[in-house]
Protein backbone atom coordinates (compact mmCIF):
# COMPACT_ATOMS: atom_id res chain seq x y z
CA UNK A 1 0.00 0.00 0.00
CA UNK A 2 1.42 3.41 -0.91
CA UNK A 3 1.19 6.63 1.06
CA UNK A 4 -1.21 9.38 0.10
CA UNK A 5 0.15 12.89 -0.25
CA UNK A 6 -1.55 13.94 2.99
CA UNK A 7 -0.09 10.99 4.87
CA UNK A 8 3.35 11.86 3.57
CA UNK A 9 3.06 15.54 4.47
CA UNK A 10 1.76 14.70 7.95
CA UNK A 11 4.52 12.14 8.37
CA UNK A 12 7.14 14.66 7.30
CA UNK A 13 5.89 17.11 9.93
CA UNK A 14 5.84 14.42 12.60
CA UNK A 15 9.02 12.50 11.90
CA UNK A 16 11.03 14.79 9.62
CA UNK A 17 13.07 13.78 6.62
CA UNK A 18 15.47 11.47 8.49
CA UNK A 19 14.25 7.95 7.72
CA UNK A 20 15.40 6.54 11.07
CA UNK A 21 12.86 8.72 12.88
CA UNK A 22 9.95 7.16 10.97
CA UNK A 23 8.20 4.06 12.32
CA UNK A 24 9.74 0.95 10.78
CA UNK A 25 6.51 -0.14 9.12
CA UNK A 26 6.37 3.14 7.14
CA UNK A 27 10.00 3.46 6.05
CA UNK A 28 9.81 1.24 2.98
CA UNK A 29 6.71 3.08 1.79
CA UNK A 30 8.37 6.47 2.25
CA UNK A 31 11.43 5.30 0.32
CA UNK A 32 9.16 4.18 -2.49
CA UNK A 33 7.28 7.49 -2.35
CA UNK A 34 10.55 9.37 -2.81
CA UNK A 35 10.64 8.14 -6.39
CA UNK A 36 7.41 9.97 -7.18
CA UNK A 37 8.09 13.54 -8.44
CA UNK A 38 5.33 15.16 -6.34
CA UNK A 39 6.45 13.45 -3.16
CA UNK A 40 10.09 14.12 -3.95
CA UNK A 41 9.26 17.82 -4.18
CA UNK A 42 7.48 17.66 -0.81
CA UNK A 43 10.49 15.99 0.75
CA UNK A 44 12.89 18.56 -0.75
CA UNK A 45 10.72 21.37 0.61
CA UNK A 46 10.71 19.77 4.05
CA UNK A 47 14.51 19.36 3.90
CA UNK A 48 14.85 23.08 3.16
CA UNK A 49 12.59 23.89 6.11
CA UNK A 50 14.56 21.63 8.44
CA UNK A 51 17.88 23.13 7.36
CA UNK A 52 16.38 26.54 8.13
CA UNK A 53 15.34 25.34 11.60
CA UNK A 54 18.86 24.04 12.22
CA UNK A 55 20.23 27.56 11.77
CA UNK A 56 18.82 28.42 15.15
CA UNK A 57 22.24 28.20 16.79
CA UNK A 58 20.82 25.95 19.47
CA UNK A 59 23.29 25.42 22.33
CA UNK A 60 22.58 22.44 24.56
CA UNK A 61 23.20 22.92 28.29
CA UNK A 62 26.08 21.05 29.88
CA UNK A 63 24.27 19.07 32.55
CA UNK A 64 21.69 16.40 31.90
CA UNK A 65 18.60 16.13 29.84
CA UNK A 66 16.35 18.01 32.29
CA UNK A 67 18.61 21.06 32.20
CA UNK A 68 18.81 20.93 28.43
CA UNK A 69 15.03 20.78 28.17
CA UNK A 70 14.56 23.67 30.59
CA UNK A 71 17.32 25.69 28.95
CA UNK A 72 15.71 25.29 25.55
CA UNK A 73 12.10 25.73 26.56
CA UNK A 74 12.35 28.24 29.41
CA UNK A 75 15.54 30.28 29.10
CA UNK A 76 14.21 32.78 31.66
CA UNK A 77 13.94 30.13 34.41
CA UNK A 78 17.70 29.56 34.40
CA UNK A 79 18.24 33.13 35.52
CA UNK A 80 15.60 32.77 38.21
CA UNK A 81 17.44 29.83 39.73
CA UNK A 82 20.73 31.72 39.97
CA UNK A 83 20.12 32.57 43.66
CA UNK A 84 19.60 35.54 45.90
CA UNK A 85 22.86 37.24 44.89
CA UNK A 86 21.75 37.38 41.27
CA UNK A 87 18.32 38.55 42.36
CA UNK A 88 19.83 41.39 44.43
CA UNK A 89 22.11 42.32 41.57
CA UNK A 90 19.12 42.42 39.24
CA UNK A 91 17.15 44.52 41.75
CA UNK A 92 20.01 47.01 42.10
CA UNK A 93 20.23 47.19 38.35
CA UNK A 94 16.51 47.93 38.12
CA UNK A 95 16.50 50.51 40.96
CA UNK A 96 19.74 52.54 40.86
CA UNK A 97 18.55 54.60 43.86
CA UNK A 98 19.26 51.54 46.06
CA UNK A 99 22.95 51.80 45.16
CA UNK A 100 23.29 54.87 47.46
CA UNK A 101 23.80 53.45 51.02
CA UNK A 102 23.23 56.82 52.75
CA UNK A 103 19.87 57.22 51.05
CA UNK A 104 18.84 53.67 51.93
CA UNK A 105 19.89 54.19 55.60
CA UNK A 106 18.03 57.51 55.82
CA UNK A 107 14.91 55.88 54.34
CA UNK A 108 15.06 53.01 56.85
CA UNK A 109 15.48 55.46 59.77
CA UNK A 110 12.59 57.63 58.61
CA UNK A 111 10.42 54.55 58.24
CA UNK A 112 11.44 53.46 61.74
CA UNK A 113 10.55 56.85 63.25
CA UNK A 114 7.25 56.93 61.41
CA UNK A 115 6.29 53.50 62.71
CA UNK A 116 7.58 54.33 66.23
CA UNK A 117 5.62 57.58 66.59
CA UNK A 118 2.57 56.29 64.82
CA UNK A 119 2.01 53.25 67.03
CA UNK A 120 0.12 53.68 70.34
CA UNK A 121 1.96 52.45 73.40
CA UNK A 122 0.73 49.25 75.07
CA UNK A 123 2.83 49.71 78.24
CA UNK A 124 1.65 53.08 79.59
CA UNK A 125 -1.92 52.98 80.88
CA UNK A 126 -4.21 55.91 80.21
CA UNK A 127 -6.12 57.89 82.93
CA UNK A 128 -9.19 55.63 82.62
CA UNK A 129 -7.04 52.59 83.43
CA UNK A 130 -5.74 54.34 86.58
CA UNK A 131 -9.29 55.12 87.74
CA UNK A 132 -10.40 51.53 87.23
CA UNK A 133 -7.42 50.23 89.16
CA UNK A 134 -8.10 52.63 92.09
CA UNK A 135 -11.76 51.58 92.19
CA UNK A 136 -10.81 47.92 92.61
CA UNK A 137 -8.21 48.70 95.26
CA UNK A 138 -10.68 50.79 97.26
CA UNK A 139 -13.29 48.01 97.12
CA UNK A 140 -10.70 45.60 98.51
CA UNK A 141 -10.10 47.97 101.38
CA UNK A 142 -6.63 48.94 100.41
CA UNK A 143 -5.72 52.44 101.53
CA UNK A 144 -3.58 54.41 99.17
CA UNK B 1 18.62 37.81 4.17
CA UNK B 2 21.93 37.30 5.95
CA UNK B 3 22.60 34.43 8.33
CA UNK B 4 22.43 36.48 11.57
CA UNK B 5 19.13 38.09 10.64
CA UNK B 6 17.69 34.71 9.71
CA UNK B 7 18.74 33.27 13.06
CA UNK B 8 17.18 36.14 14.96
CA UNK B 9 13.98 35.82 12.96
CA UNK B 10 13.87 32.09 13.64
CA UNK B 11 14.51 32.66 17.34
CA UNK B 12 11.68 35.20 17.49
CA UNK B 13 9.25 32.91 15.69
CA UNK B 14 10.09 29.96 17.94
CA UNK B 15 9.74 32.14 21.03
CA UNK B 16 6.32 33.26 19.79
CA UNK B 17 5.01 29.70 19.67
CA UNK B 18 2.74 28.57 22.51
CA UNK B 19 4.82 27.02 25.29
CA UNK B 20 3.72 23.40 24.78
CA UNK B 21 4.30 23.59 21.03
CA UNK B 22 7.75 25.05 21.67
CA UNK B 23 8.58 22.31 24.14
CA UNK B 24 7.42 19.62 21.71
CA UNK B 25 9.58 21.14 18.97
CA UNK B 26 12.60 21.38 21.23
CA UNK B 27 12.30 17.81 22.42
CA UNK B 28 11.61 16.20 19.06
CA UNK B 29 13.55 18.33 16.61
CA UNK B 30 16.41 19.89 18.56
CA UNK B 31 16.94 17.16 21.17
CA UNK B 32 16.22 14.37 18.71
CA UNK B 33 13.88 12.46 21.03
CA UNK B 34 11.30 10.11 19.58
CA UNK B 35 7.70 11.31 19.63
CA UNK B 36 6.93 8.62 22.23
CA UNK B 37 9.74 9.74 24.59
CA UNK B 38 8.80 13.40 24.19
CA UNK B 39 5.16 12.58 25.00
CA UNK B 40 6.29 10.72 28.14
CA UNK B 41 8.45 13.66 29.28
CA UNK B 42 5.64 16.12 28.73
CA UNK B 43 3.13 13.79 30.38
CA UNK B 44 0.74 13.80 27.42
CA UNK B 45 -0.57 11.21 25.00
CA UNK B 46 1.32 10.46 21.80
CA UNK B 47 -1.48 11.87 19.66
CA UNK B 48 -1.45 15.12 21.63
CA UNK B 49 2.32 15.42 21.22
CA UNK B 50 2.03 14.80 17.49
CA UNK B 51 -0.65 17.43 17.23
CA UNK B 52 1.52 19.99 19.08
CA UNK B 53 4.51 19.18 16.91
CA UNK B 54 2.57 19.46 13.68
CA UNK B 55 1.00 22.76 14.68
CA UNK B 56 4.41 24.13 15.71
CA UNK B 57 6.01 23.20 12.39
CA UNK B 58 3.11 24.40 10.27
CA UNK B 59 3.01 27.74 12.11
CA UNK B 60 6.77 28.16 11.83
CA UNK B 61 6.81 27.27 8.16
CA UNK B 62 4.03 29.76 7.43
CA UNK B 63 5.42 32.64 9.51
CA UNK B 64 8.98 32.14 8.28
CA UNK B 65 7.84 32.10 4.68
CA UNK B 66 5.81 35.27 5.21
CA UNK B 67 8.68 37.04 6.96
CA UNK B 68 11.17 36.13 4.25
CA UNK B 69 8.86 37.29 1.50
CA UNK B 70 8.51 40.75 3.10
Amino acid sequence: MSLTEKQLIDGLQLYGTAMEAWPEELRARVLRARQHPTFAAQIREQERFESLLRQRGFEPAHNGLADRILAAAHPVHRRERAGIAAWLQELLGELPVLQNPALVLASVLMLGFAIGFGATSQTLPGSEDYNTAFTFLEEDGVQL
Amino acid sequence: MIQGERQRLLERQIAALPERQRTALNLCFYEGLSNRDAADIMGIRLKALQSLLMRAKITLKKTLQESMEE
